[in-house]
């Protein structure tokens, strides 16, 4: 694998290049508020399409609110147009030209959930290809950033990945002290990257100390949780109806907030936008966490209280994922406990789960 | 102030004479705290009141929560001042009774914006803006309340509107919606705002309606924008300004600027502050002859 | 760029009210190439859609031995149905599919089949009755072929046609009631709950028998425990599931029943798999 070393200050100068040479950047920045300094202002910061170098926070704050997830599953994807002319109907496909892209600064964790999602949009599942996703997704590029601050939230580790993790990442920088970043070129994607960023780029990067800034970084988490048992927990059915779900979840009030901030919810709705006798098809986000997401036109709905709806969330999380996609449903970002207005947290049905499958006498545990 | 409230949530739960007591708990980090139900008295120990208890736990009163199908004949709930305004709001409006609630009133000292501001101490860079100004401190309509409820004059306007709105009603018309525009196109449609909120009680929201769909589902700009401007309209006279939709916002908007520019609005029209009285009715459903009518020329 | 989310545009070619509320599409794509590379079995479903209201799931309720069209049948009860309601002949509907597994008519040879409906879940079966119905008059492949619909009163009775037509064919029993109340002074059917009819009126003999049950999740949950109380065991009895759905291609993720989705991995389902999956339907 080649490496190099990257002055953290050119940061602004490698977003300037990749503008130059014609590519789309996205990177983190901080949003305008009213009033900067006013108690109930927070710093709002998100992945959003640059033009220059300048004001980036690359590697400064720890997660953009919208993670990439938008940039390849859009919030609203126009499927087609239609146009009625009596009684026929003409489809107009609508034209999709997806430019290059790179973005930069995504976090390990981020970039660890794209092939999630990639398992959810490409044929790999019941060899039903979504193009939308899978063209965009080839014409991005990932430059991931090692997290050095992680917060009270991040539990990364606990779902087998690091703050230093390469893992979905094309180029991946890591603080190495001095103000000096290693470079990982990890795919043919992020070679083509790097070679736009030649001139910055210098030298052979110092693996030694980039494994050893990792390590210290892992040393940081504090929310650490037992993952390894809750697959096997969760696949005994019977389990599907212990009292835990209720318990933890009667206090969930249903919002999406912490399917919409994940990273690997992939969850939509079809729906028409019609205007006299035209219209578009679209697909639009939609969380299991809605009351009518599986209300049957009958009446009957499956999950007919809130506690069954994230009941179903950390199942799709922790079984459905591994199991049917065969990839992780959770990559430890803590976005959904940040986000939740009731602080409903998803570690502790986690530990929950755990301490249940390794204490199966346990009667109750409080 | 604490050991009282606990002592009087196990009285009721022993006696019977509550199925529920809804109020706050430590949250999973030391920021946060969380909503808890409590049914056995033993569990009362459970219970903080502290500047970390922001949420507005009446929302657990609304039923779009379930409330009516939970089958509590008496529910008793921990409830800072603003809060009890949303319950006696949701009286007024007929969607609770007042003898099926048991409010203990807590003294309180104002509550942090979000749990992200908290470090420690409760001061000026991090109190809710909803805070400062406000006068149910000492809360006003109580089943019980931990020693002597002095009597407060609430009778002024509010003071409680967030320095951000006079900053925004002074911007430029197109600065001002150039300003909503950014904000706006982060809304993913998570309805976290419409949650939260106590007085967001339709069995369905206009926003879900399918026949016909008034609201763009979509979070494109005409969707986000009337699904705002649509709310913030059910909210007139309505909200009683617990700010909580901002604060559970996931993309930092500040949904809220809209509700407490209309409570301006409605005090300085009607001189009504919803929330107040069980008995008063909500202004744009009422007629009275001194009602304002220069707005018709 | 194939786009999966795309329909293929039918002409409705024929419309038949079956019960208040309740209508038959006859389809024919509009397209050629289409039409001929179109082909399907039996217990698959497809997504319809009425341009401007969006896209509604229904099974194919003909059968494939028929191919000169295909045939929906929906009930009107939202957005999407009430705009296919307003249709008529020569109109355009969009068409996604066919989606989802099939009935394993190749694990049925030589058995017999009891087909058990209720209410508006005629459709999917009527595709696979007629199409093991055609299959026997080919080449004798199944045994005796059984019918036990009900609906909640006479006028509710869907296909009443073709339930005329198996009640007059030899070698098929045909077994029709209604709910108590929902009968009329000619009625000439059974009165009761399907389950219980077919537990105590009709009592099939579950040797060498295969009972194929569609309707709502509570008539399921009845019809099966009547069954296993008949004797039938849990492979001996299937049924295929309506759960909520908007993809139907395994992406959306609306449909799923713990890990299973049932758009991809159903509609179809023996006892047994169901047996497997959490509580969750
Ligand atoms: C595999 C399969 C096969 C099926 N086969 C048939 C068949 O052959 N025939 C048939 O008639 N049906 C069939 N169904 C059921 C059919 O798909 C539904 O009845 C149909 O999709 C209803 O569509 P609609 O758009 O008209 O209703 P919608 O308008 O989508 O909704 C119907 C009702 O659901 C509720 N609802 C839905 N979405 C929302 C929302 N966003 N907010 C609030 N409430 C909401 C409302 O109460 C509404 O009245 C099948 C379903 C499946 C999964
Ligand atoms: S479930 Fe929560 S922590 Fe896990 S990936 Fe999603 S948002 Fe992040
Ligand atoms: S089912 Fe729920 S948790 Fe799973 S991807 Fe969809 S929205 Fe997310
Ligand atoms: S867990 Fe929290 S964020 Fe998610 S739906 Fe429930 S209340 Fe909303
Ligand atoms: S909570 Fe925020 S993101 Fe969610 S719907 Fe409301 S404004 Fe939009
Ligand atoms: S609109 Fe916002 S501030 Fe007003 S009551 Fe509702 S949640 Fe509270
Ligand atoms: S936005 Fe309006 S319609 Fe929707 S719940 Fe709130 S008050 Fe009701
Ligand atoms: S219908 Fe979309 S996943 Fe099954």
């Amino acid at each position: 694998m080649k490496t190099a070393t990257l002055n953290k200050s050119d940061i602004g100068k490698c977003i300037d290049l990749l503008l130059q040479a014609d590519l789309r950047v996205i990177a983190p920045r901080l949003q305008p508020q009213v009033d900067e300094d006013g108690p109930d202002a927070l710093e709002v910061l998100t992945f959003t399409e640059v033009k220059s170098g300048e004001g980036h926070q690359v590697g400064k704050g720890l997660l953009p609110l919208n993670g990439v997830k938008e940039f390849l599953f859009a919030k609203h994807e126009p499927l087609f147009a239609y146009e009625k002319r009596g009684k026929k109907i003409e489809i107009i496909p609508v034209h999709h030209e997806y430019p290059q892209t790179v973005i930069i600064g995504v976090r390990p964790c981020d970039a660890a959930s794209i092939a999630s999602l990639e398992s959810v949009f490409s044929d790999a599942n019941a060899g039903f290809e979504d193009p939308f996703f899978t063209e965009r997704r080839s014409r991005t590029t990932f430059i991931t950033y090692s997290c050095t601050a992680p917060d009270s939230s991040c539990f990364c580790t606990s779902v087998e990945l690091s703050p230093d993790s390469a893992k979905g990442s094309d180029l991946h920088l890591t603080e190495i002290g001095d103000g000096r970043l290693h470079v990982e070129v990890i795919t043919k994607a992020g070679e083509a990257v790097a070679k736009q960023l030649q001139e910055l780029l210098k030298g052979e990067g110092d693996q030694a100390t980039r494994e050893k800034a990792g390590a210290e970084v892992t040393e940081k988490l504090t929310r650490i949780r037992d993952s390894a048992p809750i697959m096997d927990w969760l696949m005994d059915t019977a389990n599907f109806d212990d009292e835990m779900w209720q318990r933890l979840g009667e206090k969930c009030i249903g919002c999406g907030a912490c399917t919409f901030v994940c990273p690997t919810c992939h969850c939509f709705d079809i729906v028409d936008e019609n205007k006299g006798s035209k219209g578009y098809r679209v697909k639009i986000w939609d969380s299991c966490q809605f009351d009518h997401f599986t209300l049957h036109a009958s009446g009957h709905n499956p999950r007919d209280w809130q506690y069954k709806r994230y009941r179903n969330r950390f199942n799709c999380k922790f079984k459905i994922y591994p199991e049917k996609f065969e990839t992780p449903g959770c990559v430890g970002c803590g976005r959904c406990i940040r986000a939740c207005p009731v602080n409903l947290d998803i570690t502790e049905y986690m530990a929950e789960v755990a301490h249940k499958a390794t204490n199966p006498n346990a009667i109750k545990a409080e | 102030m604490i050991e009282q409230i606990r002592n009087q949530a196990r009285q009721l739960l022993e006696n019977g004479d509550v199925d529920v007591v809804i109020g706050y708990a430590e949250g999973s980090d030391p920021s946060r705290t969380t909503p808890i139900f409590i049914r056995k008295a033993e569990d009362v120990e459970k219970l903080i009141y502290d500047p970390r208890c922001i949420n507005s736990l009446p929302l657990y009163l609304n039923k779009r929560h379930e409330y009516t199908r939970k089958g509590w004949k008496k529910t008793a709930i921990i409830g800072k001042g603003c809060d009890i305004r949303a319950i006696v709001q949701l009286i007024a409006e007929n969607q609770l009774k007042r003898d099926e609630i048991y409010i203990l009133g807590v003294p309180c000292e104002g509550v942090v914006s979000h749990p992200e501001k908290w470090d420690g101490s409760l001061h000026d860079g991090n109190r809710a803006s909803k805070c400062i100004g406000c006068d149910v401190m000492i809360p006003h309509e109580t089943d019980f309340f931990p020693g002597e409820k002095p009597d407060v004059d609430r009778s002024s306007p509010y003071e409680a509107t967030s320095k951000n709105v006079a900053t925004l009603m002074e911007l430029e018309l197109d600065k001002r919606f150039a300003f909503w525009r950014t904000d706006f196109d982060r809304c993913f449609k998570c309805y976290a705002c419409r949650e939260v909120c106590p007085h967001c009680s339709c069995n369905t929201c206009i926003t879900d309606e399918t026949m016909p769909s008034w609201i763009d589902p979509a979070a494109h700009k005409k969707g986000v924008f009337s699904w705002h401007l649509t709310r913030a309209m059910h909210l007139v006279g309505r909200c009683t300004g617990c700010g909580e939709c901002t604060r559970a916002c996931p993309m930092g908007i500040q949904v809220d600027l809209f509700n407490q520019r209309m409570k301006e609005v409605v005090q300085e029209s009607y001189s009504y502050k919803p929330g107040y009285s069980l008995e008063d009715k909500h202004p744009l459903i009422t007629y009275k002859v001194d009602d304002r009518e220069d707005f018709i020329k | 760029m194939s786009n999966i989310y795309q329909p293929d545009l039918m002409t409705i070619t024929k419309v038949i009210q079956e019960a208040p509320g309740i209508k038959t599409f006859h389809l024919k794509f509009q397209d050629e190439e289409v039409a001929n590379n179109f082909s399907f079995e039996t217990g698959q479903f497809g997504e319809y859609s009425a341009f401007g209201a969006g896209e509604s799931t229904f099974c194919i309720a003909s059968s494939p031995t028929r191919p000169e069209h295909i045939e929906c049948c929906f009930r009107e009860t939202g957005k999407v149905t009430a705009a296919l309601a307003n249709l008529t002949e020569g109109d355009t509907i969009g068409f996604r599919g066919p989606y989802g597994n099939t009935f394993p008519l190749d694990d049925w040879k030589g058995k017999n089949l009891i087909f058990i409906g209720g209410g508006i879940a005629l459709p999917p079966l009527r595709s696979v009755i007629w199409n093991c119905l055609d299959l026997r008059e080919q080449d004798g492949r199944f045994g005796h072929i059984s019918i036990v619909y009900g609906a909640r009163s006479v006028q509710d009775l869907v296909y009443k046609r073709e339930i005329e037509e198996w009640n007059q064919m030899e070698n098929v029993t045909m077994v029709k009631t209604v709910d108590p109340g929902g009968e009329t002074d000619d009625w000439d059917g059974h009165v009761g709950f399907v389950p219980h009819v077919l537990e105590n009126d009709f009592k099939p003999d579950p040797e060498n028998t295969v009972a194929i049950v569609c309707g709502p999740p509570i008539m399921i949950k009845f019809a099966f425990e009547a069954l296993e109380r008949l004797g039938f065991k849990q492979e001996q009895m299937v049924t295929t599931m309506e759960n909520r759905m908007k993809c139907g291609l395994g992406k959306c993720g609306r449909c799923n029943i713990g890990s299973v989705y049932v758009c991809i991995d159903g509609p179809v389902f023996t006892a047994t798999q169901l047996a497997a999956l959490p509580n969750d339907f």
